[in-house]
């Protein structure tokens, strides 16, 4: 579905985080690109990796943690090993990220107004009156009422959702190319989250912005993404058009967690159905399928790692990491 | 603002009243003060007099009395040496006290919140190597020790620095101050430095662990993700984070200096109150000991509230009703 060149291109991304003598491997052999205004679902259970994703983009990978593998293109261009300085200018400007928890994103005893106006002035010369224009228009735009006053106030003096808001506002404010929104809606009242989810739909389809959208929840992913990708310790499992992956899944785990939705309008809901424990990130050299200890289907080839190879509904894009994946047909589910 | 300035003073009086007690119990505890300060050689009824005019042959609880019921008029009584009001002395040497105070926590601060960034940004760098020994050597050699040295090398070898004593005042606000004159800067500086010391390196211990935490804070990392250069972040977002803790670490520690500078002050011959106390209590010049004792309860409380009012400021979250509490 992308005609343009991808904005954003990982490829083959790995990122372990070294404790002591033990690595644990959060990220490992992540690939996926995304095209100019396509919203790419990342879906997965709680610790698959889906934050150190995110950060690993950004350049955000504090040590114990490291990128071991892998490159991360944007508009071509390998952000792994580009100078600070040069990643600080893309950071904020180019990509932005919206973290997971706005309560503590924002820093307390600055004033809204004065963390929108840094975030401006870090990437465009203008005036302290003209920056504050843009940040209250901004918080205008994403819904907050009466703007000019919040700018004011001071993040304890806001509403979770208002917060939220205010860093989706931060976000959005130097026009990014590509913006990684970590489960943004976590936390608020299922109205507010399907509000702002429109909202910011509308915002990123205006602009030709590049989304990924972080989440547990597909419906939500259902509703927005054009792609998704399933995560599952640390990697992709299944990826594809949206369409086609919660219609005609393929990897076992993807099945399960569609048949862990109790129903479509039901919204958020944790998926924790799949029968067996979830063994978050990987200890360095784990062989096999993650997902074999949990999986129905699970034999002796499960032993090997499986590669990310196309799936039997020869859908463009759709990719499976499983060596025995569901069949066109067999795996489809009715509810979805 | 006004009701919680107002119960502030409302403590301030009750621990003034505690604090009255305590002194006053434990001089009365040290026995007669007068045969420290008259000629022993004197005949009895002279010596009777002298107890009789000094209200000490009166039982304990009358003194006391007396005592506060001065305290409410704004006599804490006259030293028994120079007969002259005992608070009016202590006011008296408050200015240099305070000059020296003030001027070693500037030094404190403009040197160790710096370095202790600096130390917290990078704990590898040069400058974090330098804060880490500092604090340990400054916390291994006592401050008499230092003091000495510095006067050996830049006062008696060097002939910098004048070894002791205050330079030349002016008249500022009524104050007799010395550090508005090049000569009096001079005199000021080493016993400033001297007494600096341990306020630095506890300004760089502290700032650099508060540092520490506060990079691996959400907000720091949103601050990096918002493309914020680093320098940036380190002045604003960590710096504004670190300061409450700061301010009231440091606001105990002026207290501190204030009240008990005795050392540096002896050492460089400096005139303050901590020279004062030290002659008083050599010769159990009662009346003064105690003055000085209340004067210090009253600088710790003014401090302290102080800083709780700054820290309101600095953090909108504080509202001064709860920090009342
Ligand atoms: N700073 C860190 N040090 C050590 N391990 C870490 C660190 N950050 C993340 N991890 C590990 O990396 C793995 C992936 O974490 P990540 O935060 O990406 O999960 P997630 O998919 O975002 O989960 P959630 O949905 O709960 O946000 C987890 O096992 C986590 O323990
Ligand atoms: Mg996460």
């Amino acid at each position: 579905m992308t005609s343009s060149p991808p904005v954003l291109e990982v490829k083959g991304l790995r990122t372990e985080f070294h404790m002591g003598r033990s690595r644990l491997c959060a990220v490992n052999d992540v690939s996926f690109s995304i095209g100019r205004g396509e919203v790419m679902g990342l879906v997965g259970e709680s610790g698959s990796g889906k934050s150190v994703t995110g950060y690993s983009i950004m350049g955000l990978v504090d040590p114990p943690g490291h990128i071991v593998d892998g490159t991360i293109r944007l508009h071509g261009k390998d952000l792994r090993g580009l100078p600070e300085r040069q990643m600080n200018a893309i950071r904020g400007d180019r990509v932005s990220i919206i973290f997971q928890d706005p309560m503590t994103a924002l820093h307390p005893t600055l004033r809204i107004g004065q963390q929108m106006i840094d975030a401006i002035r870090a990437h465009r010369s203008v005036s302290r009156s003209e920056a504050w224009r843009r940040s209250r228009d901004m918080l205008g735009r994403v819904g907050i009422p009466s703007p000019g006053e919040r700018l004011s106030a001071y993040p304890h003096q806001l509403s979770g959702g208002m917060r939220q808001r205010v860093c989706i506002a931060i976000a959005l404010l130097n026009d990014p190319d590509l913006i990684i929104a970590d489960e943004p809606t976590t936390g608020l009242d299922v109205t507010i989250q399907a509000q702002i989810l429109a909202e910011m739909q509308a915002l990123v389809a205006a602009r030709g912005t590049a989304l990924i959208w972080v989440t547990h929840d597909l419906a939500v992913v259902a509703n927005i993404a054009d792609s998704v990708a399933v995560m599952y310790a640390g990697s992709i499992v299944e990826r594809g058009p949206t369409d086609v992956v919660l219609r005609r899944p393929s990897s076992p785990y993807t099945v399960g967690l569609l048949n862990s939705v109790p129903s479509r309008n039901q919204g958020a809901s944790r998926l924790s159905q799949i029968p067996g424990t979830y063994t978050p990130a990987v200890s360095e050299e784990a062989v096999g399928c993650r997902f074999a200890p949990r999986c129905p289907r699970a034999d002796d080839a499960c032993t090997v790692f499986p590669a990310l190879t196309a799936a039997a509904t020869g859908a463009p894009g759709h990719e499976v990491r499983c060596h025995h994946p569901y069949a066109a047909r067999e795996g489809r589910l009715s509810h979805v | 603002m006004g009701w919680f300035i107002a119960r502030r003073l409302g403590q301030f009086l009750l621990l003034l009243f505690v604090m009255s007690l305590v002194v006053f119990v434990a001089l009365f505890a040290l026995g007669n003060p007068v045969l420290n300060f008259i000629n022993p050689s004197s005949p009895p009824d002279v010596v009777r007099q002298a107890i009789h005019n000094l209200g000490l042959d009166q039982p304990a609880y009358i003194q006391y009395f007396r005592f506060l019921s001065g305290i409410a008029h704004g006599d804490l009584g006259n030293s028994y040496t120079s007969g002259r009001p005992a608070l009016r002395l202590i006011l008296e040497r408050l200015p240099a006290t305070l000059e020296l105070s003030l001027g070693a926590m500037l030094i404190a601060t403009l040197v160790g919140i710096p370095l202790g960034l600096g130390a917290g940004y990078r704990p590898n760098s040069l400058v974090g190597r330098f804060v880490e020994g500092f604090s340990l050597l400054s916390v291994s050699l006592p401050t008499f020790w230092i003091g000495l040295m510095l006067i050996i090398v830049f006062a008696i070898e060097t002939g910098i620095f004048p070894a002791g004593g205050r330079g030349p005042t002016t008249d500022l606000l009524g104050m007799k101050v010395s550090f508005t004159s090049l000569e009096g800067l001079r005199h000021l500086f080493l016993p400033a430095l001297n007494l600096s010391l341990f306020p630095m390196a506890l300004a760089m211990r502290l700032t650099r662990a508060s540092v520490e935490e506060s990079l691996r804070m959400n907000f720091v990392r949103y601050a990096r993700a918002k493309g914020l250069p680093p320098r940036r972040i380190l002045s604003v977002y960590v710096l504004k984070n670190v300061l409450p803790s700061l301010v009231t670490v440091m606001g105990m520690v002026l207290g501190g200096l204030l009240a008990f500078s005795v050392i540096t002050e002896s050492i460089f011959a400096w005139p303050g109150t901590g020279k004062l106390v030290i002659d008083a209590i050599q010769i159990s010049d009662r009346p003064v000991i105690i003055a000085y004792l209340l004067f210090t309860v009253f600088i710790f409380s003014t401090i302290n509230l102080l800083v709780d009012i700054v820290c309101a400021v600095l953090d909108p979250r504080i509202s001064l009703r709860g920090a009342a509490s």
